[in-house]
């Protein structure tokens, strides 16, 4: 029986070793084989495409990826910084219509007093941000568990310049940019490690820290209108992977990259980037090339200075 | 007074039960509307599974019982407190269902035969964050699965998702 099981009854074959064997086996029905697939990270889904052809066909079916792709839609939130004379309003915003459309859901007080950019990013069951102001060096702000209301501040030992930057934290290191370099730091440790050098010129616009397919990766504007993909391989070196123009509304007249933000995730449908820049919002598939531009709900979000991508 | 249902396990066990706790069944309450639920229910169920299912069904009626009295006031407050006290003790019930797996894959099928989408969405999750992470060979063995892919079928499809099975 296809995806199901066989009992082995206690008799059968009357080798002890079946006992033990036994204990582990659980059958499941097809039907919820599919609900309890749906509910699997990326990862672990196209692992298991190797467990045995019905397995393998069950998580290839297109209803199946459709599916899949909406739950990893479902768990991204922007989060939208709106400057005010005392700070920022900051709102969340979450993914709906198939991700067509973002909408405004809830307004957070969850970032504290005045600052610049807050790339977070989530690892090792703490949620890390950092945060940069003008009167402020720059500071790594770490909660150790959803549950826990101290933000707990990891100062960097080294001076560095104030930029607008992203961070992503993948294999448990967190890594973020700087002018020209890329700074990381074991994050269970809480020990910074070495730098990283970038494959661009060093006062290029780049921006966009990403995780795709388990490797740190970068994404690149290398000119008004052209975006540059590198991934880094694990020899240390960088290598382009994808290229792409995002058909802009107007294109941009100062280079002022603090609006671009960018984040990767995996579907069965293969690696999506989702991307904020020059106040556009899309998605990118790797795989097919599409672009699919997001509809936001709020004539605000234009004008706001600062949007990111916070994936849970 | 509340009305009273009695339910059979297969083991010949009987549970009196509120009308209410057991019509979350959807299984069940169909019966009851249909006039099918005379005398004792027979279910095909074991009496220790049965017992789970109730415990879940009686945690999940006596919330909905207490949001439908209370009023506005102090409502929030209220509910994250309540909120904390179902994590609680789903936590509790989901550890009791991780050490004993057997429960849990009979609770899961027990769910399905009742026709519980609530409980069936919790196992569901709880059996994906079981799997999750664990490499094909532990998945076939558990769920007694044979590897029908020829060696290069296996390879090609390893190959082409190489990121996926690293550590």
């Amino acid at each position: 029986m296809e995806g199901g099981f066989i009992p082995i009854s206690p008799g059968e074959g009357g080798k002890t070793q079946n006992c033990s064997y036994k204990r582990e086996v659980h059958y499941v029905p097809h039907h919820l084989l599919h609900d309890i697939l749906l509910k699997l990270p990326t990862k672990s889904l196209l692992r298991f495409k190797t467990v045995s052809k019905n397995w393998c066909t069950k998580i290839s079916e297109p209803d199946f990826e459709e599916f899949q792709l909406q739950r990893c839609l479902s768990k991204i939130l922007i989060l939208h910084q709106f400057p005010r004379l005392t700070g920022f309003d900051s709102f969340l915003y979450k993914f709906e219509d198939k991700g067509l459309r973002a909408r405004k859901f809830a307004a957070t007080d969850l970032l504290i007093g005045r600052g610049c950019t807050f790339p977070a990013t989530r690892s090792c069951n703490s949620l890390i941000l950092l945060r940069n102001s003008f009167f402020v060096r720059e500071r790594i702000w770490r909660l150790h568990s959803d549950n826990d209301e101290n933000w707990r501040m990891l100062n960097i030992p080294f001076p560095q310049k104030i930029l607008p930057y992203e961070a992503v934290a993948v294999g448990g290191v967190l890594y973020w940019t700087t002018t020209g370099f890329i700074q990381s730091m074991d994050i269970s440790r809480e020990e910074f490690m070495g730098r990283i050098e970038v494959p661009c010129k060093r006062d290029e616009a780049y921006f966009g820290l990403m995780e795709i397919k388990g490797s740190l990766s970068l994404m690149n504007r290398a000119s008004d209108n052209k975006l540059e993909i590198w991934v880094l391989k694990n020899e240390g070196c960088w290598i382009k992977q994808h290229k792409f123009s995002p058909s802009l509304k107007s294109a941009p007249k100062s280079h002022n990259i603090s609006v671009g933000f960018c984040v990767a995730f995996e579907s069965c449908k293969g690696t999506y980037l989702l991307v904020c820049y020059d106040y556009t919002t899309f998605w990118y598939s790797l795989n097919t090339e599409e672009l699919t531009p997001i509809a936001v709900d709020e004539s605000q979000y234009c004008s706001g200075q600062f949007c990111l991508l916070w994936l849970l | 007074m509340a009305i009273m249902y009695a339910l059979k396990s297969s083991d010949n066990e009987i549970f009196e039960v509120e009308q209410k706790v057991i019509e979350q069944s959807e299984t069940i309450k169909k019966m009851i509307e249909d006039g099918a639920a005379t005398g004792e229910i027979p279910l095909q169920v074991s009496s220790k599974t049965l017992a789970k299912v109730l415990e879940w069904c009686k945690q999940r009626q006596h919330k909905t019982v207490e949001n439908e009295n209370d009023d506005n006031k102090g409502k929030r407050k209220k509910e994250r407190d309540e909120d904390d006290d179902i994590k609680e003790w789903e936590n509790k019930f989901s550890d009791e269902l991780k050490a004993d797996k057997d429960v849990l894959f009979d609770l899961l099928l027990a769910s399905n035969y009742l026709d519980l989408p609530a409980l069936l969405s919790f196992l569901c999750q709880l059996v994906a964050d079981m799997v999750a992470g664990k490499m094909p060979e532990e998945i076939r063995r558990m769920f007694n699965i044979e590897n029908d892919f020829t060696p290069e079928e296996e390879k090609a499809i390893t190959a082409e998702h190489g990121w996926a099975f690293q550590p």
